[in-house]
């Protein structure tokens, strides 16, 4: 980039317009992606596959793009340490996505949900190498949000729509957890918490967050687990099966929490769940739990302030992880 | 000695009472510590192979790493780097290492993910780390042993360095020649 300013004069900067975008790695090969910007203007995806071992070039090509990407910023997706690692890019007015399996030629295209303009399109993908390939695309509208469920064939490289997830009329985000090669996708809106799995729309647990604290209902957040995590999650999802809790759930009540807390506490099991929230506006970390029932917590031994949760009702907040164990 | 009974009865019952309507839905800690932190480097991680609980690791705008005990909050290490706004940061880990690794800049390091300390460092001067992954896999292989870090760079010249994970020292460099 720096030849392009110096050799600005000579009038042979076209070719220089290549930048380093991001690094992929596959099971057998490394994938080096740049944005190559042609002289007409619009960029394409240049993608060089590197010998994990020697380093060197095996093969290199680029991506018609460049009717679509005009800045780095249509770029939504470029996948790292799966089993199919992605690239993922929209159109200036985010009507149609595209979507490459690194190292093949192909490029998908799917036509985002039209109902809406779409403002900002969110790309959630497991990033073990075992898990399945498998991802989410959410959708950001002006009023809400919607999902849809994509599974890469890694023998045919395709990508095929596996189900959507409606729309609704209020905020909310998804993270990705893994349990071996399981992929599950957890929907956080103002309302209500549900898991899914990524092989079908079924709602696996949900529970309403009308007792989840207040930090959950302020909009722009996003979540995050792990697969430590999820494993909680899924062992959670077995424990509770056929339980008193899973039939609440199912009943769509309010959450029981202190017939629950009762219940786990009789049953000597414990029930913690942590949020992770950082607010915009402060640059600070908290975090919350319902900690194990029948044993009150000490507060803190250092000088950690405690903050209330009315505090932190007047900040924009975002929740980085939710944990449920 | 019924209504004695019955005060002792309900002595016994208020603290239990208390702990849910007390205890639940509060923010029991609070850190300053860390800044915003960055959503694609916030992640679970078991500090060594075999531990049974896992940390939660996180690089935040502001270039401060940090190691997070999820069940109290409390901050288990913290590293911050006094670099320009402007730098990246990046943190990964791979499966089942010991080590988390960083790239602000031109710097990147390894850290014992259960203390903190750093385990190596290096710098690839002039360059820009735009980009780190982990080598999880090798020929379709898994490595056992500390796997080596893919970094992207730009900045001075482009290309692909692979740095062995127990040294830091470049194995390969592929230079993007244009």
């Amino acid at each position: 980039v720096s030849n392009a300013t110096t050799d600005g004069i000579i009038g042979l900067t076209y070719d220089s317009g290549d930048t380093p975008f991001q690094v992929s790695t596959s099971p057998t090969t490394i994938y080096y992606i740049s944005l190559h910007t042609s002289m007409l203007g619009g960029s394409k995806l240049k993608v060089t596959s590197l010998s994990p071992i020697t380093g060197k070039k095996i093969d290199q090509y680029t991506l018609s793009s460049d009717a679509e990407i005009t800045t780095r910023d249509h770029i939504l997706f470029a996948g790292a340490n799966t089993a199919a690692p992605l690239l993922a890019w929209t159109d200036k007015a985010n009507k149609v996505l595209k979507v490459n399996i690194i190292g093949t030629k192909n490029v998908a295209s799917f036509n985002t949900p039209g109902d809406e303009v779409v403002d900002k399109i969110v790309l959630h993908a497991p990033n073990h190498i075992n898990s399945l390939p498998h991802f989410l695309v959410e959708y950001q509208t002006a009023v809400g949000h919607s999902a849809e469920v994509y599974h890469v064939d890694l023998k045919k490289s395709t990508v095929s729509k596996a189900y959507s997830l409606p729309e609704l009329r209020s905020k909310g985000t998804f993270t990705t957890s893994t349990q071996d090669a399981n992929v599950y996708f957890t929907r956080v809106t103002e309302d209500e918490v549900a898991v899914f799995s990524s092989a079908s729309h079924g709602v696996l647990l949900k529970w309403l967050s009308s007792r989840v604290p207040r930090a959950l209902s302020v909009p722009q957040f996003s979540t995050r687990t792990d697969s430590g995590c999820s494993t909680a999650t899924t062992n959670w999802l077995g424990a509770v099966q056929n339980s008193y809790l899973a039939r609440y759930l199912q009943s769509g009540q309010a959450f029981p929490r202190r017939k629950l807390l009762l219940r786990l506490w009789k049953r000597r099991a414990t029930a913690t769940w942590c949020l992770l929230t950082s607010t915009e506006c402060s640059d600070t970390y908290k975090t919350c739990s319902i900690s194990r029932p029948g044993r009150r917590r000490s507060p803190p031994s250092n000088s950690t302030p405690l903050v209330s949760t009315s505090s932190l009702l007047s900040q924009p907040s975002r929740v980085a992880l939710l944990r449920l164990m | 000695m019924r209504f004695h009974a019955a005060l002792t009865l309900a002595a016994c019952l208020a603290p239990a009472a208390a702990i849910f309507e007390d205890d639940a839905y509060h923010i029991d800690f609070h850190y300053a510590l860390l800044g915003l932190p960055k959503h694609e480097a916030t992640f679970f991680q078991k500090p060594y192979a075999g531990s049974k609980a896992s940390l939660l690791y996180s690089i935040s705008q502001n270039h401060t790493i940090g190691a997070i005990n999820p069940k109290d909050g409390a901050l288990v290490w913290r590293q911050h780097f006094s670099t320009g706004p402007h730098a990246q940061g990046h943190l990964r880990s791979g499966h089942e290492q010991d080590t988390v690794v960083s790239a602000v800049g031109d710097r990147i390091s390894a850290w014992s993910a259960s203390d903190g300390r750093l385990v190596w460092e290096t710098n690839v001067g002039g360059a820009v780390v735009d980009d780190l992954e982990i080598l999880e896999q090798e020929d379709g292989m898994t490595i056992n042993e500390a796997k080596d870090a893919i970094v992207l760079l730009s900045g001075g010249s482009h290309g692909v360095k692979r740095l062995d994970g127990k040294t830091g020292l470049a194995k390969w460099t592929f230079e993007d020649t244009r």
